[in-house]
C-alpha cells in the first residue's frame, strides 16, 4: 500500500517537460529536484500549489515545475504571493527567487513578508551574484568581489537575511545547500509543513560567474544546525555563524496573518447607510 | 441664486469646526427634500490647520459648486488668505464672521460685500457646554431658510455618539444663533422638495460602493491623499462580505498583491493617487502582459513629485494613457460625477474581469473628497464576468490561446485541468516564455485586439445634444463634466445651439464615434491640465481635428461656468 502511495507520487509529477535555461552544473538544479521531492513526499495536489517568482535566473522556476505559477517582475514575489494567500488561503504558496530579486530590489517586501508571517515558504536560491545579467554583485556578494560593475569590490558589507528575517518575525529560518540534496529536500518539507512564514535560504553555487563557489561543496556543513524557538539562542546561532552551517537556525509558533472574512452582510446593506 | 442655487461657504482654524457645520448643514438640507453638494479645502496642517467648505444648494440635482459665494461665515480670519482663490466672495456676498477673535481684514473689507459682525464669544458665555460653530449652524439656517426641525435631525444624524447633555446644549445654542440675526426673508421658499429616494454620498465612498458592487473581493493598497477613504470605506465592510483588505507596505507591493489575488480568482483593486500609480506602473504592465484583470483607482492630486496633495487637477491623464513601457494596451476610465462614480467603478470592475486586463479609473481630489446629496444610484447589470476555464475541461489547456474575442479562458488555481504559469516575459500561447518574433506579434494582437473589440455599449460617453443644429460641440472628461454640462445647458437656453461630449472611456478612444458627433460643428475641448493633455490626446489620436479649441486651465481651482461659457462665446463668435 505504501508503496503504491509513493508510486502515485514521485518528483517526475511535479516537474513540467520545459528545459531550465540554468547552466550545465548550476546549483539550481538541485534546487529545482529537491523542490519537487518534497511536493511529492507532501503529496500536494499540483492543482493546489502556487509557486510564485520574481525576475532572474532561479526566478524561472515556476515554468519547470507542474502546477500554478506566476513569473512576475523583479522583486515584487512575495508581494504577489501575498494577495494570492489572502485571496486564497487553501492555496500552498511557495515563492522563490534569487539573491538580489529577494535581498536587494524586494528587500522591503521580504522584511515585511517575514512581519506578516503569513502560512507561506519563501526559497531563497542564493548564489551571491546576478547571473541574468552576467555577474554583477549582489547584496550577498563579499566586498572584495571584483567584477566589471564593481572593479574594486563592492566595499559594502554582505547582508544577512537569517538575521533580517528573525529581527522581521519570520517564525521558520533555515539555510540550505544546493551540494545536500537530501538534506535540503528535508528542509524544504518542514519549511512547507511549517505554520507560517518560513524562510529557506539555500547556498546555490553558480558556476559560470562565481566558479569560487564550487569550493562550497568542500566547506558546507550539513545539517548541523539544531532548532531553536528561542529568538536570543536563534540570533546567537545566525550571528555566530560562518555562513556555512546549515539547517533549521530557528522555528518557533508566532501568530500568523490570516484575514478573517465572514458573509454576514450584502451590498444592499451598505447602500442603506446612505440614504438620506 | 436665479437659477435656485444657493452657495454658503464656512472658513475658520484648524478645530473650529468647519467642516462640521458643512456636514450639518447639507443633512439639513437633505432633510427637507433638497440637493447639495459640499467641497472642502484643507491647508497643508495634519491638524490645527484652516479648513474650509463650500456648499451648494438646489432643488434639483447638483454636483459643483457655483461661481460665486452668497453666504460666507468665517469663524475666524486665520488663514483665510489660503482660501480666498477658492472662496469667491463678491459685492453681493453676504458675510458673517465672529468679531471676538479679529477685526475684517482689509482683503475682505474691499471687496464691498455686505458685512454682518456677530460676537459668538459672548454668546458662548450664556450656554454652558455650548462651541461657536453650534451658533453659527443656527444663524447659516436661518439666513438660508431651513426650518430647525431639519437642522436638529441632522445633528443627530452627525453627533451619534457624543453625550446627550452636550447635545441639549447644542441645540440650545442652535436655537439662540437661529434668531440672533434679524430675520431675513428665506431663501428656499420657492423650491420644489423631491419626493426621489436620495443618498448622502462622497465620491470616495461611492468608489468603494461601485467596488462592492462589481465584487471586489481583494483590496490592497498603500495610504496616500486622497484616496485613502476609498481603503478606510471598503476596509470594515468588505471583509463583511467576504473579502479582505490589505495593509501594503508600499504601492510597488500594492499592485503585486492586488495581481496575485487576482490570479487566485478574486477580483482585486487597488486604490491611489498619481506618485502612487508611478510606483505601480511596472506591475500595471504585469496585469497587462499576464492577462490578469486588475484595478486601479487613482484619485488625481496636482502633480508632479508630491505636487498638491489636498488639491484637484486631471493632469495624470497621460500617465495613465501612456505610463507604461513597452506595448501595454489597457482601458482607461473616468467617472463624471460623485453618483456617476458607483456605476463606472462598478463597469470599471467589469470590463478588468470581463477583457482580463488592467483598467485605470481616473477620479480626482474633487470629486473623491467632496459629498453630495444626489439621487440614489440603483445597481446596474453590466453582465461583464471572467471568461474561466470550467474544471472538466478535457481540451489540453493553453493559457493564451488566441480565441475569437482574443480573450482566452483562465484557469483558477485549484482546477486539475488548468496549470499554467502566468507570464511577464513574452509567451506563447501556451504560455512558455518565448522572444521569438512571431509569438511576439501574436501576443500582442491578441492583447490590443481584446480591447479593441470589446463591446463598450453606450456607456463610452455621456451625449448632450441641443436638440437643433448645433454649431459647436464640448468635448470634456471627468470632473469638469458638472461646470461643463451647467455651462451648455445654460448657453442651450439663451439660445445657442451647443451640443456636448463627456468621455466616460479614455482609453480606447473611440475616435470614429467622437469623428461622427464633431463633424461639422466646432470643437472646444474643456478640461484642468496646465498643457492641454485631453486635447493633444484627442488630436493626437485624429479623433477631433485642427480647428479645434483647447480650454486647458491648471488645478487646484475648479473651472469657473463663468469662463467656460465666455470661452464658447469667443470661440463661436
Amino acid at each position: 500500500m505504501r508503496d503504491m502511495i509513493q508510486e502515485a507520487f514521485t518528483a517526475k509529477d511535479y516537474l513540467s517537460d520545459i528545459r531550465p535555461i540554468w547552466c550545465p552544473g548550476c546549483g539550481h538544479f538541485f534546487i529545482l529536484r529537491a523542490l519537487a521531492q518534497a511536493f511529492a513526499w507532501l503529496k500536494l495536489p499540483n492543482e493546489q500549489i502556487g509557486l510564485i517568482s520574481g525576475i532572474g535566473c532561479s526566478s524561472r522556476i515556476p515554468a519547470y515545475i507542474n502546477a500554478y505559477g506566476f513569473h512576475g517582475v523583479h522583486g515584487r514575489a512575495l508581494a504577489l504571493a501575498t494577495g494570492l494567500k489572502a485571496a486564497r488561503p487553501d492555496m500552498h504558496v511557495v515563492v522563490a527567487g534569487g539573491d538580489g530579486d529577494g535581498y536587494s530590489i524586494g528587500g522591503n517586501h521580504f522584511i515585511h513578508a517575514c512581519r506578516r508571517n503569513m502560512d507561506m515558504t519563501y526559497i531563497v536560491m542564493d548564489n551571491e551574484v546576478y547571473g541574468m545579467t552576467k555577474g554583477q554583485p549582489s547584496p550577498t556578494t563579499e566586498p572584495d568581489w571584483e567584477s566589471k560593475f564593481a572593479p574594486h569590490g563592492t566595499g559594502i558589507r554582505t547582508f544577512n537575511p537569517l538575521g533580517v528575517a528573525l529581527a522581521s518575525g519570520a517564525s521558520f529560518i533555515a539555510r540550505g545547500f544546493a551540494g545536500d540534496p537530501n538534506g535540503l529536500t528535508k528542509l524544504i518539507i518542514e519549511a512547507i509543513e511549517h505554520k507560517g512564514f518560513s524562510l529557506v535560504e539555500i547556498k546555490s553555487p553558480c558556476v559560470t560567474f562565481r566558479p569560487d563557489e564550487k569550493e562550497w561543496s568542500k566547506t558546507m556543513r550539513k545539517m548541523n544546525m539544531v532548532p531553536t524557538d528561542d529568538v536570543l539562542e536563534a540570533a546567537g546561532k545566525i550571528h555566530g555563524s560562518d555562513g556555512l552551517d546549515t539547517g533549521i537556525f530557528y522555528q518557533a509558533t508566532l501568530p500568523v496573518f490570516e484575514p478573517h472574512s465572514t458573509k454576514e452582510k450584502t451590498v444592499a446593506d451598505f447602500e442603506k447607510e446612505f440614504e438620506v | 441664486m436665479k437659477d435656485r442655487t444657493i452657495t454658503v461657504s464656512v472658513s475658520g482654524s484648524g478645530g473650529s469646526g468647519a467642516v462640521t457645520i458643512g456636514l450639518v448643514l447639507l443633512k439639513s438640507i437633505a432633510n427637507v427634500g433638497f440637493y447639495g453638494y459640499m467641497s472642502r479645502s484643507s491647508g497643508p496642517q495634519i491638524r490645527g490647520g484652516e479648513s474650509s467648505v463650500i456648499l451648494s444648494f438646489s432643488d434639483h440635482p447638483i454636483e459643483r459648486n457655483a461661481d460665486g459665494i452668497d453666504l460666507h461665515f468665517a469663524l475666524d480670519w486665520r488663514g483665510f488668505e489660503r482660501f480666498s482663490d477658492e472662496i469667491a466672495l463678491n459685492s453681493d456676498s453676504c458675510v458673517i464672521f465672529d468679531s471676538s477673535h479679529d477685526t475684517l481684514p482689509d482683503m475682505v473689507a474691499k471687496i464691498g460685500a455686505n458685512i454682518i459682525e456677530v460676537n459668538l464669544k459672548e454668546q458662548v458665555k450664556q450656554i454652558k457646554e455650548s462651541l461657536p460653530n453650534s451658533f453659527a449652524i443656527g444663524i447659516l439656517a436661518a439666513q438660508i431658510g431651513l426650518p430647525l426641525e431639519s437642522v436638529f435631525k441632522a445633528l443627530q444624524q452627525t453627533l451619534h455618539q457624543k453625550d446627550e447633555a452636550f447635545i441639549k446644549d447644542t441645540i440650545r445654542a442652535i436655537e439662540a444663533g437661529y434668531t440672533l440675526l434679524e430675520e431675513s426673508p428665506s431663501l428656499i421658499s420657492d423650491w420644489q422638495p423631491s419626493s426621489q429616494s436620495r443618498w448622502n454620498i462622497s465620491g470616495n465612498e461611492a468608489c468603494g460602493l461601485g467596488a462592492l458592487r462589481g465584487g471586489i473581493r481583494l483590496v490592497a493598497a498603500y495610504p496616500i491623499t486622497p484616496a485613502s477613504d476609498i481603503v478606510e470605506y471598503l476596509a470594515p465592510r468588505l471583509e463583511k462580505v467576504g473579502g479582505t483588505v490589505l495593509i501594503a507596505e508600499d504601492e510597488l507591493a500594492a499592485m503585486n498583491m492586488v495581481i496575485g489575488g487576482s490570479f487566485g480568482g478574486k477580483a482585486s483593486m487597488t486604490a491611489t493617487s498619481g506618485p502612487g500609480v508611478s510606483l505601480m506602473t511596472e506591475a500595471m504592465g504585469l496585469a497587462v502582459a499576464s492577462e490578469t484583470p486588475a484595478l486601479v483607482v487613482n484619485v488625481m492630486r496636482g502633480g508632479p513629485s508630491t505636487g498638491i496633495p489636498t488639491k484637484s487637477e486631471q493632469s495624470d491623464l497621460n500617465q495613465a494613457l501612456f505610463g507604461m513601457h513597452g506595448e501595454a494596451p489597457h482601458i482607461v476610465v473616468a467617472p463624471l460625477s460623485i453618483a456617476d462614480t458607483v456605476s463606472a467603478t462598478q463597469w470599471a470592475v467589469g470590463l478588468a474581469e470581463a477583457m482580463q486586463t488592467l483598467v485605470i479609473l481616473l477620479s480626482n481630489q474633487r470629486l473623491g473628497q467632496s459629498r453630495a446629496i444626489v439621487d440614489a444610484v440603483p445597481a446596474k447589470t453590466y453582465e461583464l464576468q471572467r471568461k474561466v476555464l470550467a474544471e472538466e475541461s478535457a481540451e489540453p489547456y493553453e493559457r493564451y490561446a488566441v480565441t475569437e474575442d482574443s480573450i482566452s479562458p483562465m484557469a483558477i488555481p485549484g482546477n486539475k485541468q488548468g496549470l499554467y504559469t502566468a507570464e511577464g516575459l513574452e509567451h506563447t500561447d501556451a504560455g512558455k516564455p518565448s522572444s521569438m518574433a512571431s509569438d511576439h506579434l501574436q501576443q500582442l494582437r491578441k492583447r490590443e485586439s481584446k480591447v479593441a473589440q470589446f463591446d463598450y455599449k453606450d456607456e463610452w460617453a455621456e451625449i448632450l445634444t441641443s436638440g437643433k443644429r448645433s454649431r459647436a460641440i464640448v468635448l470634456t472628461w471627468g470632473s469638469t463634466f458638472g461646470s461643463v454640462k451647467e455651462s451648455v445647458m445654460e448657453l442651450n437656453r439663451e439660445g445657442m445651439a451647443i451640443d456636448l461630449l463627456a468621455l466616460r472611456l479614455l482609453m480606447p478612444l473611440r475616435v470614429d464615434a467622437i469623428k461622427e458627433l464633431c463633424e461639422d460643428k466646432q470643437v472646444i475641448v474643456v478640461e484642468q491640465s496646465y498643457s492641454g493633455q485631453f486635447y493633444h490626446y484627442c488630436l493626437g489620436q485624429g479623433a477631433i481635428g485642427a480647428s479645434s479649441l483647447s480650454l486647458a486651465e491648471a488645478g487646484p481651482l475648479m473651472l469657473k461656468k463663468s469662463d467656460i461659457k465666455h470661452f464658447i462665446k469667443e470661440a463661436l463668435l
